[in-house]
């Protein structure tokens, strides 16, 4: 399966692409994920673009679309 | 400006007609518990310290609004029948604003619940001088302001590296004045390479929000008007379009603050509307909370009327209000059903439970009075 990571960031968002039947594309995808759950992000996977999105605590949960909400802070 | 009713002369009266009632020696005993260190009760002293320090501290607010050009006249008057003291604010342009004070609230809260109440006066006169396009604030003032808090987020004052000005721009893009005497960027091409990257950057996060919420989403934020988002935990919010207090709560009109940082405008947008949708509690862990009065499920809200806490995030007041609620509901006897406390908006204690209350409501009435 290929699924897409969108890091929304000061340029809007970085995209990163992974295929994941690729076993190096698969050991960088868990590990961004690891790390992105380090930093407390939300990541919300859309199983298409447009649909519902479903917040994502496994790797293995991602979808095609997965957005990724930096760590919300008080304002 | 018009002052013409003793304030403290007023509630010093209210005060000693209820000191006789079994509901204040209850409740009285019990915010002491709560509170931990007993405390002189200060408004059936009134020759106490803190009682001049509530009079002046009255006036002095009213004073400050005034000199800020919140208010251009304020009278307080008692309403014996409905046994609440009435707060008429003159703010311009034919436009009044009132807002009452109980006395059970005096006397379960005391200086806390003056200080409490006056708060949310404030924050509403802001509310409803911008619905009648009044202007926010006396505008030399506000130039100030302006001047002092950019102090403070920059010093000095010199050329910005680009997180700082997305910083900025989120902290104060919303704002229609432009501080003055600041050199954002020195070089007129650096200056428009950012100018050109931030466009790029506004026009992928807008992309990508319609990509995920729908151009018809995005449309309704282009026009102005609130976003409705449910919860997870099944919370009803209004999302708008700006960056600080984006989220209204529906349950009780309370204005809440999470910013996702240092990204452009409408990723912010999106990023509170996917957790809110996804992940409700962390949202309503993490963001700060103006007005409003009644948590999702009808959770009795922290009465900070009563003199309890000041500011609170809304963490503190899911726990405390349960823990509140509980309490009062053990300390209370029957004879109390109808005692009232207050926060930014009410609940209704009975025998059997408290009850939430519109503050709009006439309460009074519903409970005998």
């Amino acid at each position: 399966m290929k699924i897409t990571i969108r890091k929304m960031d000061k340029t809007g968002d970085t995209a990163v692409a992974f295929d994941l039947e690729k076993p190096e594309d698969l050991t960088a995808a868990r590990a961004e994920f690891d790390a992105l759950m380090k930093r407390n992000a939300t990541v919300v996977a859309f199983p298409k673009a447009g649909a519902q999105g479903e917040t994502v605590k496994r790797f293995e949960d991602l979808q095609e679309e997965n957005v990724v909400v930096p760590a919300i802070v008080g304002g | 400006m018009a002052f013409t009713t003793d304030f403290l002369a007023l509630f010093r009266s209210i005060v000693r007609e209820r000191e006789e009632t079994r509901r204040m020696t209850a409740t009285e005993a019990l915010r002491r518990q709560l509170e931990g260190s007993p405390r002189e009760f200060v408004f059936g002293g009134g020759r106490s310290r803190a009682s001049r320090s509530l009079e002046s501290f009255f006036q002095s607010t009213i004073e400050n609004w005034r000199a800020d050009g919140l208010i251009e006249a304020a009278d307080f008057s008692r309403n014996d029948e409905r046994d609440i003291g009435v707060l008429r604010l003159h703010l311009g342009r034919e436009v009044t604003l009132e807002h009452t004070i109980t006395s059970a609230e005096l006397t379960m809260g005391g200086t806390e619940a003056v200080r409490s109440w006056l708060r949310a006066v404030g924050t509403d006169i802001v509310r409803v001088r911008t619905r009648h396009g009044l202007p926010e604030r006396n505008p030399r003032r506000r130039v100030v302001d302006m001047g002092a808090n950019l102090d403070r987020t920059v010093n000095p004052p010199l050329i910005f590296d680009e997180a700082t000005q997305v910083q900025i721009r989120q902290m104060y893009g919303h704002l229609t004045l432009r501080p003055g005497g600041i050199n954002w960027v020195a070089d007129e091409a650096v200056r428009a390479d950012l100018e050109r990257e931030r466009r790029e950057a506004d026009e992928k996060a807008e992309q990508l929000f319609i990509r995920s919420a729908g151009e018809e989403a995005f449309r309704h934020l282009e026009a102005g008007k609130p976003l409705a988002v449910r919860g997870s935990a099944g919370g009803k919010y209004h999302l708008h379009k700006r960056s600080t207090f984006c989220v209204t709560r529906l349950h009780d009109g309370a204005q809440m603050c999470a910013v996702v940082p240092g990204v452009p405008l409408y990723d912010h947008l999106l990023g509170i509307k996917l957790v809110i949708e996804t992940d409700e509690p962390r949202f309503i862990e993490t963001a700060n909370v103006s007005g409003g009065g009644l948590m999702p499920g009808g959770v009795a809200w922290v009465p900070s009327g009563v003199g309890m806490m000041g500011e609170m995030t809304t963490r503190h007041s899911v726990d405390f209000a349960s823990q509140y609620a509980n309490e009062m509901r053990q300390a209370l006897d029957a004879s109390a059903r109808d005692s009232m406390l207050y926060g930014h908006g009410m609940v209704l204690i009975t025998s059997t439970g408290a009850r939430a209350v519109n503050p709009a409501d006439n309460i009074f009435s519903s409970s005998g009075r």
